[in-house]
């Protein structure tokens, strides 16, 4: 596992989320309203779209394109269209920074 | 925009039978029937929506044929209707009561031998037009006479809509059709259009707070949410009778009748799954089923914009017109197995495949109505839980008057004639 720095960690407010490139990938990373930052696969896995373009709804974020959502948390699919989960990623403060954690 | 020629094109529907619809086309035409081809046709942004399909009195500008930026930004606009907070006040405040409010109507109609008979044609355009008066805005939408009224009143607008699949000449349902919508943006439209205007200035005013504002298409227009449908009042109202009235009502009745006779007829012949006659998964696997077998759009269509290579190999040159025939895609056996032309709500999923196939398209286009049909969850939509609530009242077919089957694979049942209360209470 590899952990790679993506952004400050004030470059996200509560409520935020913003595309990030870490090892060639397109990663979705969100900062929910109580503070908590997670990352996930910046891919719908119903089709091809950004999630980084869709809404964050609570703790789920919501494809722009059919309106999937997915948790957060675990990347599970809790609205239709899409039924597959989403690939998530451990994140982490270190100095300020943030890093997500690459298998 | 691209202009382009016109010919006719004959497209095979179902076994034997042809329909006829005109399409442009300046180049070579190909058909796509497989599931995998269809899903890469619809998902290719060099393939564009077809701007001219015959109906555009009715559809000309309508989210489902633009492209862009401006399509995007309709669709999402339009899609705050059923999605987020738009779902949870659509399934409680309108689709819920709307269906406690119909079947309490039936049960009351109760007679000696303590059954309620009932035409399910009837009684899920019924429902369902007040579910499309709702989400546009119309007043009166709890009154069931008013909706009775306008389902017989719209019902030339959906004669005309529909009349692009059919053969013969259109002229005199289309012209019907036109000469309804007009009266139906009089009577109806425009009333409802200058009274969701008022709300949104007392919003303004500051006399109203914007929380008490309807989630509903007129909303959206008025409070300028989306500048074309905001400027150009027309097409707000062609929005409205191709989205609502159109497709939310008969191809909404059409799916659900088709998702009662699948499962009335899978429980008769399984009694073993008797006991999940309530379970919204198993519900929702027959839906999934029905949509797939019985798709209400069984051709869609493209232009190539440029030289596409779809990934099987299939080649399309620009000026192409590539028409996907979602039935047979939705009965794909590669796809969806040997049994695929059978109807089995145990079908396992397949990963990454629809269960309900290619029903509702899918692409940027892919029909934005999902959310009314299946909810966000697929058990939680308009008719997993009209099936439900109907199994609850015990219904079952009449006996002594068996419905008539529909006389063509886009046709609706003429009548669908059951009873409630079969079991006794």
């Amino acid at each position: 596992m590899t952990w790679v720095r993506v952004a400050g960690n004030n470059d996200l407010s509560p409520g935020t989320f913003r595309q990030v490139k870490a090892g060639g990938q397109l990663i979705c990373l969100a900062r929910v309203a109580d503070g908590r930052l997670f990352a996930l696969s910046d891919e719908c896995t119903h089709e091809q779209a950004l999630l980084s373009e869709g809404e964050l709804e609570g703790n789920e974020i919501e494809c722009p394109l059919h309106y999937s959502r997915f948790e957060l948390e675990t990347g599970r699919a809790t609205g239709l269209p899409a039924t597959e989960a989403a690939c998530t990623f451990e994140v982490r403060i270190v100095d300020g920074a943030v890093e997500i954690a690459l298998p | 925009m691209r202009q382009v020629g016109e010919s006719p094109m004959a497209c095979p529907v179902s076994g034997g039978g042809q329909i006829a619809a005109t399409v442009p086309r300046s180049g070579r035409s190909h058909t796509a029937t497989s599931y995998m081809d269809a899903v890469d046709v619809l998902r290719n942004p060099k393939l564009l929506a077809l701007i001219h399909d015959g109906t555009e009195q009715f559809r000309g500008g309508t989210v489902r044929q633009i492209d862009g930026p401006v399509h995007k930004h309709r669709r999402r606009t339009m899609g705050t209707l059923l999605r987020g907070e738009g779902d949870d006040w659509f399934r409680n405040t309108v689709l819920l009561p709307t269906i406690a409010r119909n079947l309490d109507a039936v049960l009351a109609t109760r007679s000696a031998d303590g059954l309620a008979r009932a035409d399910m044609v009837v009684f899920v355009r019924r429902a369902f037009f007040q579910l499309a008066a709702s989400l546009i805005g119309l007043q009166g939408v709890d009154d069931l006479d008013f909706a009775e009224h306008l389902r017989v009143f719209c019902d030339p607008i959906n004669k005309a809509m529909r009349s692009w699949y059919e053969s013969g000449d259109r002229d005199a349902i289309m012209a019907r059709g036109i000469s309804v919508m007009e009266e139906f943006r009089k009577r109806y439209f425009e009333p409802a259009y200058e009274h969701h205007e008022e709300l949104v200035a007392q919003v303004n005013r500051g006399e109203r707070s914007a929380d008490e504002l309807p989630h509903d298409l007129l909303t959206l227009v008025a409070k300028g949410e989306d500048p074309e449908l905001a400027s150009d009042r027309s097409l707000a109202l062609r929005e409205a009778v191709t989205d609502m009235i159109n497709a939310g009502t008969f191809s909404s009745a059409f799916t659900l009748l088709h998702s009662l006779a699948e499962m009335l007829g899978w429980f008769n012949d399984h009694p073993e799954d008797g006991h999940r006659r309530l379970d919204p998964e198993f519900l929702y696997g027959g839906v999934a089923e029905a949509l797939r077998l019985h798709p209400v759009v069984p051709m869609l269509w493209r232009l190539a914009e440029e030289d596409v290579t779809l990934t099987s190999g299939m080649r399309f040159q620009r000026g192409d017109v590539i028409a996907v025939d979602v039935r047979s895609a939705n009965r794909d056996g590669d796809t969806f197995g040997l049994d695929a032309n059978t109807f089995d709500p145990r079908r396992p999923a397949t990963p990454g495949v629809n269960a309900y196939g290619l029903t509702f398209g899918t692409g940027r286009h892919m029909c934005f109505g999902l959310p009314l049909i299946l909810g966000s969850l697929g058990s939680n939509g308009s008719h997993v839980q009209m099936l439900r609530s109907m199994f609850e009242a015990d219904i079952a077919l009449d006996p002594d008057d068996l419905p008539v089957p529909p006389a063509g694979e886009l046709a609706l049942w003429d009548r669908f004639p059951v009873v409630f209360g079969c079991r006794g209470d």
